[in-house]
């Protein structure tokens, strides 16, 4: 009987004119954008890829380097913080480290405009097109009154209910099918993308949730269209709560969070981390001075081995405070930062969509949980190489490193790239969260279904 | 003429006891007030910083290097666009002549003016568009004035009141203009009080200090939302003549609305970054690190060179996308409210225009204190012209169609 009513539900969707204008919005937005996304990946690609290949740069002088981490290559379905994702970051010996790409000369429209990728085509056009394949699957039964000639036949309503989400459904699926195929297409032809297997097992899971979203809104509709009793009042609501859930809440939710969990301006941060340093150079200062004097107290009269020793006391301290006490002000302000962000997470739980996005750009590797870790990972970095450094010198005496880069202190930059299993088990309440909405969404629907007249 | 304001008074009576009306007119009032209230909070937070960054500023770095950042303007509570990107500090180094000039990302050691990234905390909001009153009108409300008006002909037809209605001696046009003025004033009724509390909320908090200015800037970017709204309300009453049905006319509707709001200015930004591609500013970087240095005009003078091909494609790009995402209508709202509120793409070029010859003017010896004063207002409007042109034809494009689909439609 289920069978049935879904190939009558997939039948009158395949018939109707949205089950078209789905496809055609499919193929419209998402594979170009794809392609496009592609293009832009691989112009970054080669432009980056002179220092992607050696994880750590130099630019020529020994008192500045670069931190480089891999373009995601999943940006071209979910691109996240796009331009805001650092690709690289910049150290210096006498200060922390940069990051972010912000520049004076950039295209200033893609700080207005966003990125076009799958993530934003399943949040925005899936769940207004979930919306338009259910907002009659009852309402608009019961307004015609095929309704009552169905419920005359021996039917479950639960089953009912399960035929018309899961009927519609397909047919979404099947009208958006084609151009999923193009997209892979893209993406398996595409010269510049190469995606590996964990790039496939990791689209295949965004694939998965992008589904499991657009699932939830089918349910709301079903469960909108039991509520109300014309078609035209289930769209008014529908459009409501469509507008609610995908353009306010995510939008709204980090300001929220700003608002209720306020971190430090970063120049207050700066502020405090110019005060350490200035109270850590202090006693070295002194200490050169301390040197000079048991030096004959002028540097141009020192032997070039005084000079450089006393020379030594001063970088060698920059070395060692910049990576060891003046990160931790940053990562006390990282750390902040992520507790605004988990805040503004907590609220988009409300929201499948926002959930969804945070979700996708997690897997794509492009979000926030991607650039603390890029960051957390630099300051790693620097830690090890100062404690290299450090160990070398107390080992041989040799202070000359202390100028010049040498390949065997330098430790690898390991930038940590969780599975998707850890994304996934890490994230495990969100995604129970999508699922458990769409749950309450049957089950209310189904409540108001028995109760309500046919 | 007595016909025609019957006709409106009539649609006026349906639409404003509507439920879709009022729920708009209370989302309206939702959305706008918290949009202004996250907004001036977030306008707060960047004069903070802006206040910090210039108390910041002492004389030895003044003599050393120039530290500081463009006041946040306060329109940008409305239309935020590129306001918080340009609020970002800026330095400027230099006894010398900079290996970078203006495209150096890093930090404050790396010599040439550039902005800093480090650690902003923007990247919470990146993920999401800003929700100021522009994006509210642009992608919320244009949805709902073309949701309020897909039935408007159609709708009509199905209750069979169409029929009834073209049986008295009225006049197709007579009846098409009555609709849409109707409607129209309808949404604008809805809109009226989330407008007025918006303003009030402005002026009682106080937070953001408005000029006499600011408030003819402000009352331009509210007409410029209507007639904008206008286009989605007319394209609603397009939809609604071509097709006989108001479920298929909303499915159209909406689907225009998704490809124009939502793709085609995203797909035309990213088209053009791949049809007029720009090196990114570290390979430049490295490029002027190359030139070898002669005399310290010499070299100057190649590095600012290189600086002006450089910009000069960075713009190219930036153009090509403009006028390509400016087949939406929305591209043309956002572009147009974001040069009425200062906080627009020409803003930003004129900042950077402004520093880079000041940067100039003081390598060449003549120190001169950096001004750098905003748009006048005329020369906003003056730039913000095509894209009002372009809102209208859309409008006139649109009621002209309905207008040919009216005359043919079969009212039975």
């Amino acid at each position: 009987m289920l069978l049935i009513l879904i190939r009558k539900e997939m039948l009158s969707q395949v018939l109707n004119i949205r089950f078209y204008v789905s496809f055609a919005l499919a193929f419209l937005l998402l594979v170009p954008s794809t392609y496009i996304l592609a293009t832009d990946y691989g112009l970054m690609q080669k432009e980056y890829g002179l220092l992607i290949g050696k994880g750590f740069y130099t630019p020529g002088a020994w008192d500045r380097f670069w931190v480089c981490r891999e373009i995601p290559r999943l940006r071209v379905l979910a691109s996240g913080l796009d331009e805001n994702l650092s690709l690289r970051s910049h150290n210096t010996v006498y200060e922390g480290a940069y990051f972010g790409e912000s520049q004076f000369a950039h295209n200033f429209l893609s700080d207005i405009l966003s990125h076009l990728d799958f993530v934003f085509f399943i949040n925005i056009v899936g769940s207004l097109l979930a919306f338009t394949f259910t907002y009659d699957a009852i309402s608009g039964e019961r307004q015609r009154g095929t309704l009552r000639l169905v419920m005359a036949n021996p039917v479950r309503r639960a089953l009912l209910l399960l035929s018309k989400f899961l009927g519609s459904y397909f047919s979404f699926v099947v009208s958006v099918l084609p151009a999923l195929g193009a997209d892979v297409l893209v993406l398996y032809l595409h010269p510049d993308v190469g995606f590996g297997s964990s790039e496939w097992e990791a689209s295949f899971w965004l694939l998965v949730l992008a589904m499991l979203n657009v699932g939830v809104y089918f349910m709301l509709g079903v469960f909108v269209s039991c509520i109300t009793r014309e078609p035209r009042t289930t769209l008014t609501a529908l459009i409501m709560i469509w507008v609610f859930l995908v353009l306010v809440v995510p939008n709204f939710s980090p300001f929220i969070a700003a608002k209720l969990h306020p971190i430090p301006a970063f120049h207050q941060v700066q502020r405090q981390a110019d005060t350490l340093t200035q109270e850590s150079a202090q006693p070295v200062r002194r200490q050169q001075h301390e040197f000079l004097d048991a030096h004959g107290g002028k540097y141009e009269a020192m032997s070039e081995e005084n000079k450089m020793e006393y020379q030594a006391i001063w970088v060698n301290h920059c070395r060692t405070f910049y990576a060891r006490e003046l990160t931790k002000v940053w990562e006390a302000f990282f750390n902040q930062m992520d507790a605004q962000a988990k805040l503004a997470q907590c609220f988009s739980l409300v929201s499948p969509s926002a959930t969804f996005t945070y979700l996708a750009s997690n897997l794509a590797h492009t979000g926030i949980e991607s650039e603390h870790a890029f960051r957390f990972a630099t300051i790693g970095f620097r830690r090890q190489y100062a404690a290299n450094l450090g160990e070398y010198i107390q080992r041989t005496g040799d202070k000359t490193k202390l100028w010049t880069l040498d390949d065997t202190l330098i430790p690898p930059f390991e930038m940590p790239k969780p599975t998707i299993s850890t994304v996934i088990s890490s994230h495990l309440l969100q995604f129970m969260s999508i699922i458990l909405y769409g749950f309450l969404c049957f089950c209310s629907a189904y409540v108001v279904f028995i109760r309500s007249l046919i | 003429m007595r016909l025609l304001l019957t006709l409106i008074r009539r649609e006026l009576l349906e639409d404003l006891t509507s439920s879709r009306y009022i729920l708009t007119s209370v989302l309206c009032i939702v959305l706008c007030l918290t949009s202004i209230i996250l907004m001036s909070e977030d306008y707060k937070r960047r004069m903070e910083r802006y206040n910090f960054l210039m108390a910041d500023m002492t004389q030895e770095e003044l003599l050393r290097r120039l530290s500081f950042a463009k006041r946040p303007q306060p329109l940008s509570v409305i239309a935020r666009g590129v306001d918080e990107v340009m609020g970002r500090p800026l330095n400027i180094t230099g006894w010398q002549p900079e290996e970078e000039p203006i495209a150096h990302v890093g930090g404050r050691s790396a010599e040439g003016q550039h902005l800093y990234g480090f650690a902003q905390g923007q990247h919470l909001f990146a993920l999401f568009t800003t929700p100021d009153f522009v994006y509210i009108v642009g992608v919320v409300l244009s949805a709902f004035a073309a949701f309020l008006s897909f039935g408007t002909v159609c709708g009509e037809k199905q209750t069979h009141t169409l029929s009834l209605l073209m049986s008295y001696s009225i006049r197709r046009p007579t009846f098409l203009l009555a609709k849409w003025l109707g409607g129209y004033i309808s949404l604008l009724i809805c809109l009226c009080p989330a407008i007025l509390l918006m303003l009030v909320s402005l002026t009682v908090t106080s937070v953001v200090p408005m000029q006499a200015e600011d408030w003819m800037r402000l009352a331009g970017i509210v007409g410029l939302s209507l007639i904008y709204l206008l286009v989605f309300f007319t394209l609603g009453l397009l939809t609604s003549t071509l097709t006989h049905q108001p479920a298929t006319s909303l499915i159209l509707v909406l689907s225009i609305w998704a490809l124009w709001v939502l793709g085609v200015p995203r797909i035309g930004c990213s088209a053009a970054k791949g049809l007029r591609p720009v090196q990114p500013n570290f390979v430049f970087g490295l490029q002027k690190r190359a030139v070898k240095q002669g005399s310290v005009e010499e070299f100057q003078e190649t590095l600012w060179k290189m600086d002006d091909v450089y910009i000069g494609t960075v713009d190219a790009q930036m153009r090509m996308a403009a006028n390509l995402s400016r087949f939406s209508p929305f591209a043309s709202y956002v572009y147009a409210s974001t040069t009425l509120a200062q906080t627009g793409i020409t803003d930003a070029q004129n900042f950077r225009r402004q520093v880079s010859d000041w940067d100039r003017e003081r390598r060449g010896g003549r120190p001169d204190q950096l001004l750098l004063p905003p748009l006048r207002l005329e020369q906003s409007v003056l730039r913000m012209t095509n894209d009002l042109i372009l809102l209208f034809s859309w409008n006139v494009l649109l009621f002209m169609g309905a207008y040919l689909a009216f005359l043919r439609y079969d009212v039975r």
